[in-house]
């Protein structure tokens, strides 16, 4: 009969095995929690992405009398040079959504008043992260495979940096800047600007990049390389997109881990239990704080 | 690795291996085992069964129990969630799985996610297709194997006083997370009535 004259298995190596499928199980409580693409407020429509009326609504969130949030992230695109100027630097997400859409610095200037108003501005009470993260695929579909909007763009990104750290500045605020592109060669241009080193670390401002493994294929592989990627201090992944080995390697780098989602199901929740980010981007973030909170 | 889920893995193995392969032969050949050839599943006209469901992906907690009857070409198995305790998440499966040639069957079903938040329960509603492969048996049959590949769809959460998200299909950006593929094993115990 088949099966007969197995040998019996150990208990002991099923033990180590059943051990080893749910390590670090478990919520972590300390998990950042930031607002993805500036619209983080129930309910959820892409297409709401990087508007001024969901970072306002955004930025109004609280929970148990705090602020909800822990961080913003905001994209940056530019828009193509036109007969009348040589190209803006949006507050948007895509093309196809981009209209209408305002300059990026409109939405700075909101974030400003935000660090500057009275009160706790964050969930943690310390620092108020802000992710800009900038389109460099669109802006070279627009214009080539030139690097100009590259340098624009990393321009437009130390403009905002500016805006936040008076505003920081004035309010006694500490806040973290973190430039976060899918093209290397766009963080690259920010380390080309003399201006990316102006601002040294203080007791305001943290200056930090992030390479963004978003480049996915439909088998669910990341087709980045952390080598193409100039130094970075964080990586933005999706859980579902990577690999084992990228997380390993991750991790072996002493990266921030920072992950991001589209929803937040089941799925995604058992992630942040399993890779214990820094931070998770979400469009779902009251959820989120409840979740992270129970 | 936290105490609590030393204990859950501990207690579920336990309870697992006590039905292992040397239970299996001491309640006998099920029905309908001696007629299957040498290497496939036996075919098994009346049975329950019970065990284990594991896997490694995000989809649900790696340990599951899973329970059923089948009769003929159909089975009806239900999936529960001992680690629930663990982040108070608690998948529950309802699924139908249908041979259609000896050693594969294509399975529809359910799964309910109840996720603890800080004030409430959040529900998560899929529905789940695959289709499963029998792996070789053991135990003169008692201890049998399935390998699976299933399609789950997020179609809606509710609950936990927040608004009702419904899946919308108007962009990739609104849907892709509500797809998701996985792979699971099922290891069983079974037994002709």
């Amino acid at each position: 009969m088949p099966g007969q004259g197995h040998p019996r298995g150990s208990p002991s190596l099923w033990l180590l095995v059943c051990a080893g499928l749910c390590s670090c199980w478990g919520r972590p409580a300390d998990t950042l929690v930031v607002c993805h693409n500036a619209h983080c407020a129930e309910p959820t429509n892409p297409f709401q992405d990087d508007k001024l009326s969901s970072l306002d609504e955004s930025l109004a969130l609280n929970y148990q009398g705090r602020p909800l949030l822990d961080g913003l992230e905001l994209d940056l695109l530019w828009e193509d040079e036109t007969g009348e100027s040589a190209g803006r630097c949006l507050f948007a997400h895509d093309r196809d959504h981009a209209r209408p859409a305002v300059d990026a610095l409109v939405a700075a200037e909101v974030i400003a008043r935000y660090l500057e108003q009275p009160g706790e501005i964050s969930w943690n009470g310390e620092i108020f992260l802000l992710r800009l993260e900038l389109k460099g695929k669109v802006a070279r579909l627009q214009k080539g495979a030139d690097e100009i909007p590259a340098l624009d763009l990393a321009g437009c990104a130390l403009d905002l940096r500016e805006v936040f750290y008076r505003a920081a500045l004035r309010a006694g605020r500490q806040i973290e800047v973190i430039f976060d592109s899918s093209d290397p060669a766009v963080l690259r241009s920010l380390l080309d600007n003399d201006r990316f080193f102006s601002r040294p670390p203080d007791g305001n401002l943290q200056t930090a990049l992030s390479a963004d493994f978003y480049d996915s294929t439909p088998s669910g592989l990341a087709l980045q390389r952390l080598r193409d990627f100039p130094a970075v201090d964080d990586v933005v992944f999706h859980a579902g997109w990577i690999r084992e080995g990228h997380y390993q390697l991750f991790r072996a780098l002493g990266l921030d881990l920072t992950l991001w989602m589209y929803s937040a199901t089941a799925d995604n929740l058992s992630a942040i239990e399993r890779l214990r980010p820094r931070a998770v981007l979400t469009s779902e973030a009251t959820v989120l704080r409840r979740w992270l909170r129970h | 690795m936290r105490t609590r889920d030393e204990v859950t893995i501990i207690v579920v193995c336990l309870v697992t291996l006590a039905g292992w392969p040397g239970a299996g032969r001491a309640r006998g050949e099920p029905q309908g085992a001696a007629t299957d050839p040498p290497g496939s599943s036996p075919r098994l006209n009346r049975v329950w069964h019970s065990g284990l469901n594991l896997r490694t992906d995000f989809g649900t907690h790696p340990i599951r129990l899973d329970a059923g009857v089948g009769s003929g070409h159909l089975d009806l198995i239900v999936v529960v969630d001992p680690m629930f305790w663990t982040d108070d998440q608690f998948d529950t499966d309802l699924l139908l799985d249908w041979s259609f040639t000896p050693g594969w069957s294509v399975l529809a079903g359910f799964r309910s996610t109840a996720i603890a938040l800080s004030d409430g329960t959040y529900w998560q509603q899929k529905s789940l297709t695959g289709i499963a492969g029998r792996l070789p048996a053991l135990a003169g049959g008692s201890v049998r194997a399935q390998w699976g590949l299933e399609l789950s769809i997020l179609w809606v959460k509710h609950g936990g006083g927040l608004p009702v998200d419904a899946i919308s299909f108007a962009s990739f950006r609104h849907v892709a997370d509500n797809l998701n593929f996985g792979m699971f094993v099922r290891i069983e115990y079974a037994r002709g009535f």
